[in-house]
């Protein structure tokens, strides 16, 4: 049977013809993508028709307009580059889908990052990581696993052991009943030894177990934020106040920058003066006054997602280039 | 001591005074918005929920045929070989022609024996071979 996918791309991309159905083709493979993903992978994190409609709408708009910089794009939105490449089917859809690292699956993927900062139990995973993270480079060793896949995690001097299968570490941590992510983690490589970071998370999040579904937070900006504009003109403001370590210190702390990596770029912030003077600016001369811009009382601890994901969100939208 | 300045603002279990307290949120966040980052892109370089995870790259193109394993048949001159790509590697099997026969694979030989598969030293599906038969005559092998 012949492979229809290359005249179908080839005919969109030289009169926008066959329009409906390429697009039908492509539901019909994002749909077989989406099946093995978990709810936290769509848009408020609900796996339902809808959102794997939106899901292969929003491949097909992609493959049809944005320009992609990575292989084997080169600059070129996908389907120019299919028809320019002369792709046959097969490798038309495993860009586009069936690939690791496919246009489908980098939607699912941000959509999973988005829903990890949002959701409050998956932010919960993503603290799990940050301190499995922190635990694993203060007293792990990383095995690099080749180009394009994440490193796994051994405990340093590890000899000839037996290794367990998941589920026998899992109700082995169980029963050590410690609330430790440090001892959970070492426990965890030495019976099932290297392990990648997410790995680990996932099975530390099923011996820990997840927390009850939080309430919305009291006093979330959308509520309290009379007008979008005036948050976006409060950030913009107070953004230019800022000196050039100021706004280096803020983009280093909105990306959860190591210190290392601040000073490399910027060697000024190399002492506690000039770092203690750039907290104290940050403070009151930005974070201050967007708050208070905001319209909500400027307690960090009571409401810290309403408080920093709109900013954070803000500066992304205004400074694409610095924050996205 | 600036690093642990600046490393005190991400603990979230650290005590900040004034609008201290607001530059630590606003780290604090920062710290989670990378790890969701980073979990995201780590269980997609995973291939966590890629069904074809184990097939190496090139046969990763052959996913939607659904298909386990890879293979090939390679032919030129009365020669034909089969490449195959199983779990344990890429293998080759002459299926048609005169025996003494070698491939040339990126300057090595390997031996072949009618019927018998050998062990290819490639990573990915080549688009041709090199066969050199038993008195030295170089063959093109094509798909």
């Amino acid at each position: 049977m012949e492979d229809t996918m290359p005249a179908l791309v080839r005919a969109f991309v030289e009169g926008g013809h066959e329009a409906a159905q390429l697009l039908s083709e492509f539901m019909r493979h994002v749909a077989r993508v989406a099946r093995p993903y978990p709810d936290a992978y769509f848009v408020l994190s609900q796996k339902n028709d809808d959102a794997v409609d939106d899901l292969g709408h929003r491949s097909f708009s992609i493959c049809a307009s944005v320009e992609k910089g990575r292989f084997p794009f080169s600059g070129r939105a996908p389907f120019p580059a299919y028809v320019e490449e002369q792709f046959d089917g097969r490798t038309i859809r495993y860009h586009s889908f069936y690939a690791k690292i496919s246009i489908t699956r980098e939607l699912l993927r941000d959509d999973y990052a988005f829903n990890l900062r949002r959701d409050p139990v998956l932010r919960w995973r993503s603290e799990l990581y940050a301190d499995i993270g922190t635990v694993l480079k203060e007293s792990c060793e990383s095995m690099p696993q080749g180009r394009g896949v994440p490193p796994k995690w051994q405990r340093p001097g590890s000899g000839l052991r037996m290794l367990q299968p998941p589920e026998v570490v899992e109700a082995r941590l169980r029963q050590l009943d410690s609330p430790s992510v440090e001892t959970l983690v070492h426990e965890a490589l030495a019976q099932a030894g290297a392990l990648t970071q997410s790995r680990l998370t996932h099975m530390l999040e099923a011996v820990l177990g997840t927390p009850a579904v939080d309430e919305p937070e009291a006093g979330c900006v959308e509520e309290h934020t009379a007008d979008r504009m005036g948050l976006r003109e409060a950030v913009a403001q107070a953004w230019r106040s800022l000196e050039d370590a100021d706004q280096a210190l803020v983009i280093s702390l909105s990306k959860g920058a190591s210190y290392e990596e601040l000073i490399s770029g910027h060697p000024a912030l190399n002492n506690k003066v000039s770092v203690s003077r750039a907290v104290s600016r940050v403070g009151q001369v930005f974070l201050s006054e967007v708050v208070e811009a905001m319209g909500i009382e400027a307690s960090a601890d009571a409401t810290p997602r309403s408080l920093m994901e709109p900013i954070m969100s803000m500066l992304a939208e205004l400074f694409p280039r610095d924050f996205a | 001591m600036s690093a642990e300045l600046y490393n005190n603002l991400f603990d979230p279990n650290a005590s900040h005074q004034g609008t201290d307290a607001l530059v630590a949120a606003f780290a604090i966040e920062g710290r989670l918005r990378r790890a969701a980052l980073e979990l995201a892109n780590d269980e997609m370089l995973d291939g966590m929920w890629v069904e074809e995870e184990r097939a190496p790259e090139q046969a990763m193109r052959y996913a939607a045929d659904d298909r386990d394993g890879v293979q090939a048949s390679f032919s030129g001159e009365g020669f034909t070989v089969v490449l195959r790509l199983a779990e344990q590697g890429w293998t080759a099997t002459q299926t048609a022609g005169t025996a003494g026969a070698s491939l040339k694979v990126d300057g090595a030989w390997v031996v072949l024996t009618p019927d018998q598969a050998v062990t290819m030293p490639i990573d990915a599906m080549p688009d041709k071979l090199l066969l050199v038969d038993l008195s030295g005559q170089e063959v093109t092998l094509t798909r």
